[in-house]
């Protein structure tokens, strides 16, 4: 039965070229994405699968409720709260704390190199399922200043020899002995580490001040991470509610961080953690599981619109095949037997596409690893034995979807049809069914089309916004810890270097610095951002001073004293006019005070994310991490030799890291056009699947009724009236579906654009060149079909009947 | 086998009932060869639909092998079709995409007959119609009378028990015609098939042992046969 059903399926299809054509096709291109995502939400669901015990694990997170009814949840949690739980509590069977302040230049074996890393105690190899190629993995964390590589950091510092028994010198942190070398990973994890070194360490670097004061700090909820296992039977609940008894012993006489009203520590199974949601300090690079959700959703609407294809088109012909159905129940098949064989052909059909889309997969593949996020994520996209069977379930889904309908229409045939002449009957009152497929491909197409048109404008939008600073020619070079009066004198004296300035961070990017401000010791502090900056900074970045003026000239030398604000600063804090605020006294934090000596005209130093807020410009060399250098107009190339090959004199064992700010600025927008690219290539299939869907049933219009448009034209129609009567309902659909589209196109876009404090306004100028080019893909599309048919010569239908 | 007692089929026309069939009362017994006339439109293929299951008489009641058919459902009908229920039609109506093996094969799959039954049963059909040379060529590469030779082998492959024919010769020159005939005749002597025609032709009627004459749908009067 079934080889009969298979042989029966590809006749029809090649009986039928065109609508085959039009299904295999369609079906194909988005089947190619389909896979695609298939063998991404595989590979995402491959971490942390190797640990043992791995379902008893869990890591504690925070959840800390802010003062303004918000929360945020964070990967990590308070040093102190894993031993607190460990003590009071008897089903955690092991835990393990991660502290993650390790990275710098790290020497060993010859070389210098940057390398981070974390803090672990000796149960660590005990929950977590590496294993040492070299070295005792249960003692190998014992001792303070110890540290264990990874096989390939060790192969970096120590390529010829092994690696244990050596000392690596980490600046800032001091010598550790190597104790172990761990054998590459037996799988994926979220951990990201290039070295472990002993938790023993941290009394001791944190009397040097090498690391903050964590270990006994219940506030700092950034630091630590912390795993425990369960014993078998233990409770995650019963774990969660003694999490929730110590939250409330110990905070209570605490004074919290200003933002924050409380905290809620709550467990994430460890095979959970990737991918799951976001989180604050989140480790581990899989993709977001957000992203999965985005990309499978759309996925599944051009993976359902080819289906809808397919179901039009063969509703379309069931007339054709009402008298075989007919035929086939006389001589004895049941309705259930009839559902099969149509289903059969819908599986055939998703089979060949499913090759088809397999090889275009292939060419779709280089394009998504060009784009941004996943040069950072790691995704390592496999096939082997199992995702085959993967594409062929998905396959088959996708074939019993797409036969679904026309199989539980048409195996409704009566056998009486064998009796009738086709043309006297209406086998279907679907054309309603029909028409709304019809109807939501375009509608999801043109909601496609106005998203790619809002976004892409967007984008033109803050690429091209006045920030209200001067990023041009300016070169940031980053210090790489080296100190400014070394770097600053050597740099200015290159030709073509008009100013240099210093500051710590960029300004019109995601890095955030901030500080607790108060202007009078009484007031509740408020949380501004900051910015650290030079004198030269101002005017090297063209701001404007409304009142005051820059630090002044020998600042520089004594502690930090002097601060410069925005008017956004000055109205927050009620300092009166600026000119009044200028010499008022600024609390930061509990111990600086320092002198307001300007205000800056309001300017924009966030991306078009952020509104306008507060911000002050502080003056403390130590915190200076980069140069501005602005570079004289022409051609900067000559002049970054220059800056380079001075550099590489003063700092010969790293080369110069720099960047131009227009450039820098630009990155932070890199999501957005992934967004972009992932959007406008679903948009695309969406398009080209409904405009073929289109297509066929023109085509399939037309031909049906080839004989009215000849007697009509016979009678003397003309042209365009046979064009109009046959384009009619198809255009009327597609003005359908702009109706529909419009206000949903409408709703998503202003859900985008209220990301941004600083957008396009959503018009008609922005909606209606989507329409324009739906109408001109459709009309053209309809037009082929109809115009054929109205120039065709009368008499070869009439003869033909 | 058949029973029709009182049966009625109309059609609506407006506020009126045009009456296709009316008091048509029937026995047609198993092993019987039953030949249908009357004038066109006076309702032959309407009354064979009935007998064949194909339509439903507005009144009256039908009786098929002790069964009352207006109690059957699709599944039940289906099995019918399957078990006692063979059709030729006047336009063949072999599936086109089928070959002539694979128009004959696919009742029997429906009955999911196994394997080795089907190809042996197929060959015996095959042969006694010799078709053997024929079996793979597709419908539109047959002639008329060849298709119809097709569409009666198909009607005797699952073994039914009556075989209704709706002008099985309408289409056909009459040595062909003649053929088909032959079989019936054949199959109606040796293996004991009940068959159910519809003529327009006294010869064909004759191959059968009764003749029914139909007039605006009544039974007009019955004839035997004499051979
Ligand atoms: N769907 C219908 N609606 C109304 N009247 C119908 C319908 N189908 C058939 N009839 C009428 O029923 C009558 C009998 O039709 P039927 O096909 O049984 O005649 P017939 O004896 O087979 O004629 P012929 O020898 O031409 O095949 C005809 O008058 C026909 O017009
Ligand atoms: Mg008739």
């Amino acid at each position: 039965m079934l080889s009969s059903y298979l042989t029966l399926a590809l006749r029809n299809l090649l009986k039928n070229r065109l609508f085959s054509a039009i299904n295999i096709f369609g079906l194909a291109l988005s089947m190619s994405l389909g896979l695609f995502i298939l063998l991404l939400i595989r590979d995402a669901y491959r971490y942390d699968t190797f640990h043992p015990d791995c379902e008893r694990v869990y890591r504690i997170n925070t959840e800390a409720i802010r003062k303004n009814g918000g929360s945020e949840s964070y990967a990590s949690s308070p040093f102190p709260v894993g031993a607190a739980l460990s003590q009071g509590f008897s089903q955690v069977e092991e835990s393990v704390r991660l502290v993650r302040h390790l990275n710098g230049e790290t020497s060993g074996g010859g070389k210098i190199l940057s390398v981070a890393g974390m803090f672990a105690e000796p149960s660590f190899f005990k929950i977590f399922g590496f294993s040492m190629l070299d070295g005792n993995a249960a003692t190998a964390l014992n001792e303070p200043f110890s540290i264990v590589l990874t096989e390939k950091s060790a192969g970096k510092f120590f390529p010829h020899e092994s690696a244990v028994g050596k000392t690596l010198e980490i600046n800032g942190y001091g010598a550790f002995k190597v104790t172990g070398v761990m054998a590459a990973f037996p799988g994926k994890t979220h951990l990201e580490f290039e070295v472990i070194a002993s938790a023993a360490s941290i009394p001791a670097l944190e009397k040097s001040e090498a690391l903050p004061k964590l270990s006994e700090d219940w506030n700092d909820y950034y630091g630590t991470y912390t795993y425990i296992r369960l014993r078998s039977g233990g409770s995650a609940q019963q774990t969660e509610a003694a999490l929730a008894a110590i939250s409330k012993t110990e905070y209570a006489n605490r004074t919290l961080e200003t933002r924050d009203a409380g905290y809620r520590f709550y467990l994430q199974p460890l095979d959970k953690i990737t991918p799951g949601p976001m989180l604050g300090n989140s480790m581990g690079r899989g993709l977001p599981a957000m992203l999965l959700w985005f990309l499978s959703a759309l996925g599944a609407v051009v993976m359902l619109s080819a289906c809808f294809n397919y179901t039009n088109l063969t509703l379309a012909r069931s007339l054709v095949r009402a008298r075989e159905i007919g035929v086939r129940k006389v001589i004895g098949a049941s309705r259930w037997q009839v559902a099969g064989q149509l289903l059969g052909e819908g599986v055939v059909t998703a089979m060949l596409s499913l090759g088809i889309g397999w090889l275009l997969m292939k060419l779709v593949q280089p394009a998504f690893n060009s784009l941004s996020f996943t040069q950072f994520m790691d995704v390592s996209v496999k096939e082997d034995g199992m995702t085959i069977l993967w594409f062929v379930g998905f396959a088959l889904a996708v074939g019993l979807i797409a036969g679904a309908l026309p199989a539980l229409a048409m195996s409704k045939i009566s056998p009486s049809s064998v009796l009738r002449k086709l043309e006297g009957i209406r086998l279907f009152k679907r054309v309603g069914l029909r028409k709304t497929l019809l109807v939501t491909q375009f509608t999801v197409s043109l909601v496609f089309i106005i998203m790619v048109t809002v976004i892409s404008k967007q984008i033109g939008h803050v690429m091209n916004m006045d920030y209200g600073f001067n990023t041009a020619q300016i070169l940031n070079v980053q210090l790489q810890g080296q100190s400014p009066d070394k770097i600053i004198p050597i740099l200015s004296v290159v030709p073509g270097v008009e100013r240099i300035s210093a500051a710590s961070h960029n300004m019109g990017t995601y890095q955030d610095w901030s500080d607790d401000v108060r202007v009078s010791p009484e007031a509740e502090p408020e949380i501004v951002r900051d910015y650290f900056v030079d004198r030269n900074f101002a005017e090297n970045m063209s701001l404007t001073f409304v009142a005051g003026e820059n630090f002044p000239a020998n600042a520089v030398k004594g502690r930090e004293s002097f601060l410069v604000v925005n008017e956004k600063f000055v109205e927050r804090f009620k300092l009166g006019s600026p000119a009044e605020a200028i010499g008022k006294q600024v609390l930061i934090g509990d111990s600086t005070r320092l002198t307001l000596t300007g205000v800056v005209k309001d300017f924009l130093f966030k991306p078009a994310s952020y509104a306008l807020e507060p911000m002050m410009l502080r003056n403390n060399p130590a915190q200076w991490h980069l140069l501005n250098v602005k570079i004289a107009a022409g051609d900067p190339t000559a002049t970054i030799v220059a800056l380079q090959r001075a550099w590489s004199q003063a700092v010969p064992e790293r080369p110069m890291e720099s960047e131009f700010y227009d450039q820098t600025i630009q990155a932070g927008y890199a999501d957005m056009k992934d967004i972009l690219a992932i959007i406008a290539v679903f948009g695309l299939l969406g398009i080209v699947i409904a405009t073929l869907g289109l297509l066929g049933m023109a085509t399939y219009t037309v031909e049906t009724r080839a004989k009215e448009v000849s007697l009509r034209k016979v009678m003397g129609a003309s042209v365009s009236d046979l064009v109009l009567l046959l384009s009619r309902k198809f255009l009327v659909l597609l003005a359908v579906a702009a109706v529909i589209a419009v206000p949903i196109g409408w709703f998503l876009g202003s859900m985008f654009l209220d990301q941004f404090a600083y957008h396009i306004s959503l018009g008609i100028g922005v909606l209606l060149p989507g329409i324009l080019l739906l109408f001109a893909i459709g009309g053209l599309t309809i037009g082929s079909q109809t115009m054929r048919a109205a120039l065709a010569n009368p008499i070869k239908s009439l003869r033909s009947e | 086998m058949i029973e029709l007692k009182n049966i009625e089929r109309y059609y609506p026309t407006g506020s009126l009932k045009t009456y296709v069939l009316r008091y048509v009362n029937a026995h047609i017994a198993e092993g019987e060869f039953v030949s249908i006339m009357g004038p066109s439109g006076s309702g032959k293929s309407t009354l064979l639909h009935i007998l064949g299951m194909l339509d439903e008489p507005t009144d009256g009641e039908f009786w098929f092998l002790g069964e009352g058919v207006h109690k059957f459902n699709e599944r039940r009908r289906t099995e019918m079709y399957r078990e006692y229920i063979g059709f030729v039609f006047q336009a063949y109506h072999l599936i086109d995409d089928l070959t002539v093996y694979e128009n004959l094969e696919t009742p029997l799959l429906y009955k999911k007959v196994p394997s080795t039954e089907r190809k042996s049963r197929i060959a015996d059909l095959l042969d006694r119609f010799n078709m053997v040379a024929k079996k793979d060529l597709f419908p539109s590469q047959l002639s008329g009378g060849q298709q119809q030779l097709v569409g009666v082998a198909r009607a005797l492959i699952g073994r039914p028990k009556l075989i209704l024919a709706d002008e099985p010769t309408g289409n056909l020159q009459s040595p062909q015609a003649k053929e088909i005939m032959e079989v019936f005749k054949t199959l109606n002597r040796e293996d004991g098939v009940t068959i159910v025609q519809v003529t327009h032709s006294e010869d064909n009627a004759k191959y059968g042992n009764r003749i029914l004459h139909l007039k605006d749908g009544r039974v007009e009067n019955e004839e035997l046969v004499k051979h």
